[in-house]
């Protein structure tokens, strides 16, 4: 009895991991090509400004929203995250915030109109001051 | 049983186990269990989410809970309560199954029943943590995780002790030595019913394969030196109790060395003449006799001083500077020989070395005819509140930044958006800095009284000279922490500088 508890148990907690939200599709699966750039550089602690640029098929991507995430890749820092930002002529400007010197990675997402959904993820290594 | 010191008394105030619910549960048959299976459904969720989960550690619950939360709240509950991971350890839940499936009665081998093990397992940890960026990801950290498992279900089985907890264990060797700081200690009510015990179940348990009933008879006196007698009837049986693992026996215990806090000696006991009692912190770092005069405990004890400073050292932007100028004279080509080098100096090598070097200076401006190594354990003790303290700056300052962080990491694992806006509070970074200053004086300070009334006990009238070599190394220790504390913390990897 205790073995079968324990095994149900265990069957319990594996099925949480199918209860997460489903991810966005890669950039390249939806046809898009994200890019970024940040400024000022060299990255620093401190106020910064990203610039997100986004293709499809070599245009720029008339209408759209873009989230931004940047976390750390150490475990338990806060993220920095800037939602719902509109996105005109394939390009948004995001105030952005590197609140710690280290290894960052920032997740954009970028959504259109029709409900298509693509993410990518850039890495950047940023100085403390 | 073994040694010969003379049963234990100590003055307690008060006994936890009396407490109204908690005393109750704790004194329960099961009641380790009950503590032990939240913990191993946290340990299972963890396995979980590092190994299907996202591989982001910040959203991750392996890597968020051990290196974030766990370390930050173990720190504090060490100081305030006592060894209260190593009484809920999860990963010695299978030990009832380790010794069904027992592979004999075999102890663990003389040769390494000391903390030289411990030493290695601690230095492994740092080094692999370091190398394998385990903060940074949580599939590593789930198979570290299994493999505590399997460690200490192999240990259980092969072995008759707990050889896993008291020798190899890096997290419970972290929690042995500041544990001693802590203001409670497990303790017997009376030791003259130790003396006439019969079977010292506290220590060799209740456990038999068919049930075996003793009467013991014992005599106490009272204050008016009346003798009373009592018996009292002792049931071994398939139900039993097990002794304690870490084989100490409660009426000599003097320290928290060892101890892992399971209270199986006090449910064990038939007389229930165990507690655990309150007591003042840090009580067995001013008492020679509570402390062992070996060499493997005073550098474990030193050791791991050092290696708070060389863990917080490997997050401030000086030990990429290090590592370069490594990499630029050896020519290294990969991380692991770099990190080596200045872990083996660092946490193995400068300890030990200032250590033997601080004990015979001590020993000479004293003319003290006292041997290297019973000065060196006299001054152990001393290193034990400013190591505390430099863990506690480091970790709490992880802690502090996002204590919250763990909720919309569980919202997110449970499927739900993470509300990382609502649970984003973080302390004033200037209120952090306060925090870690405060607690490395105190720690300081603390060595300090220890260290100067170890070096009055040895050398008296020459308490002052012999104290010096070893305040030197104290306040260097704690200037290298103000140091590193007071520099950006930068948290990456350095495995770049090998691409």
């Amino acid at each position: 009895m205790k073995q079968v508890l324990l095994l149900t148990g265990l069957l319990a907690l594996a099925l949480l991991a199918g209860c997460r939200q489903p991810e966005a599709t890669p950039a390249a699966g939806a046809g898009l090509e994200i890019a970024l750039s940040i400024a000022p550089e060299p990255l620093a602690t401190g106020a910064a400004e990203v610039t997100v640029t986004v293709n499809q098929n070599g245009q720029p991507v008339p209408i759209g929203i873009v989230s931004l995430r940047g976390d750390m890749t150490h475990a338990g820092m806060i993220p920095v995250i800037r939602e719902n930002i509109t996105l005109a002529d394939g390009r948004a400007v995001v105030p952005f915030e590197w609140t710690m010197g280290g290894d960052w990675f920032i997740e954009v997402t970028v959504t259109l109109p029709d409900g298509t959904s693509a993410r990518q993820t850039f890495d950047y290594a940023v100085t403390g001051s | 049983m073994r040694g010969t010191s003379p049963l234990y008394r100590p003055q307690s105030a008060y006994n936890l186990l009396h407490l109204p619910l908690v005393g109750r549960l704790l004194r329960w048959r099961w009641g380790r269990l009950a503590l032990q299976l939240p913990f191993f459904i946290v340990a299972a969720l963890l396995l979980i989410d590092g190994f299907t989960g996202p591989q982001n550690a910040a959203r991750n619950l392996a890597t968020v809970a051990p290196w974030v939360q766990y370390r930050g709240l173990l720190i504090l509950a060490v100081l305030l309560a006592g060894n209260l991971f190593c009484m809920a350890c999860p990963f010695t839940l299978p030990r009832t199954l380790a010794k069904r499936f027992s592979l004999g009665e075999r102890r663990f081998p003389k040769l390494l029943r000391n903390k030289w093990l411990a030493i290695g397992g601690l230095f492994v940890i740092f080094l692999l943590y370091e190398w394998l960026d385990l903060w940074a990801s949580p599939w590593l950290t789930a198979w570290l995780i299994v493999a505590y498992f399997v460690a200490a279900f192999a240990l259980e089985a092969f072995f008759k002790e707990s050889p896993f907890c008291k020798y190899v264990c890096p997290l419970g060797s972290f929690n042995f030595v500041y544990g001693t700081l802590s203001p409670s200690q497990i303790a017997v009510k009376n030791a003259d019913i130790c003396g006439q015990c019969a079977g010292k179940e506290c220590i060799n348990g209740s456990y038999s394969p068919q049930t075996v009933i003793r009467l013991d008879t014992i005599t106490l006196r009272d204050a008016a030196g009346t003798e009373q007698r009592y018996e009292q009837q002792v049931i071994h049986g398939p139900q039993g109790t097990p002794g304690c693992g870490t084989e100490l026996f409660a009426p000599q215990i003097k320290s928290n060395l060892d101890c892992i806090y399971c209270l199986d000696c006090a449910r064990a006991c038939p007389h229930q003449n165990i507690g655990l009692f309150v007591r003042t912190p840090g009580r067995e770092l001013l008492q020679p006799e509570a402390w062992p005069k070996r060499w493997d405990v005073s550098l474990l004890v030193i050791c791991l001083a050092f290696m708070s400073v060389t863990n917080a050292f490997g997050m401030v932007p000086p030990v990429y500077a290090l590592e370069q100028s490594l990499i630029d004279v050896f020519g290294f080509q990969s991380e692991l020989p770099v990190l080596l080098l200045i872990f083996g100096v660092g946490n193995l090598l400068l300890p030990m070395g200032l250590a033997l070097l601080a004990g015979t200076l001590s020993r000479t401006f004293t003319r003290s005819a006292l041997s290297l190594r019973d000065t060196v354990a006299a001054f152990a003790p001393a290193f034990v509140p400013v190591g505390f303290s430099i863990w506690f700056a480091h970790y709490g300052f992880h802690f502090l930044i996002a204590p919250l962080s763990i909720i919309p990491v569980f919202q997110e694992f449970m499927g739900q958006p993470g509300d990382w806006a609502l649970f984003s509070v973080a302390l004033e970074g200037s209120l952090i800095g306060l925090i870690q200053v405060v607690a490395l004086l105190g720690g300081l300070l603390w060595s300090l009284v220890i260290a100067q009334r170890a070096a009055l006990r040895l050398y008296r009238r020459d308490g002052l000279i012999g104290l010096l070599p070893w305040a030197v190394l104290l306040l260097l220790l704690m200037l290298a922490a103000l140091q590193i504390f007071s520099l950006p913390m930068e948290m990456r990897g350095t495995e770049a500088m090998f691409r």
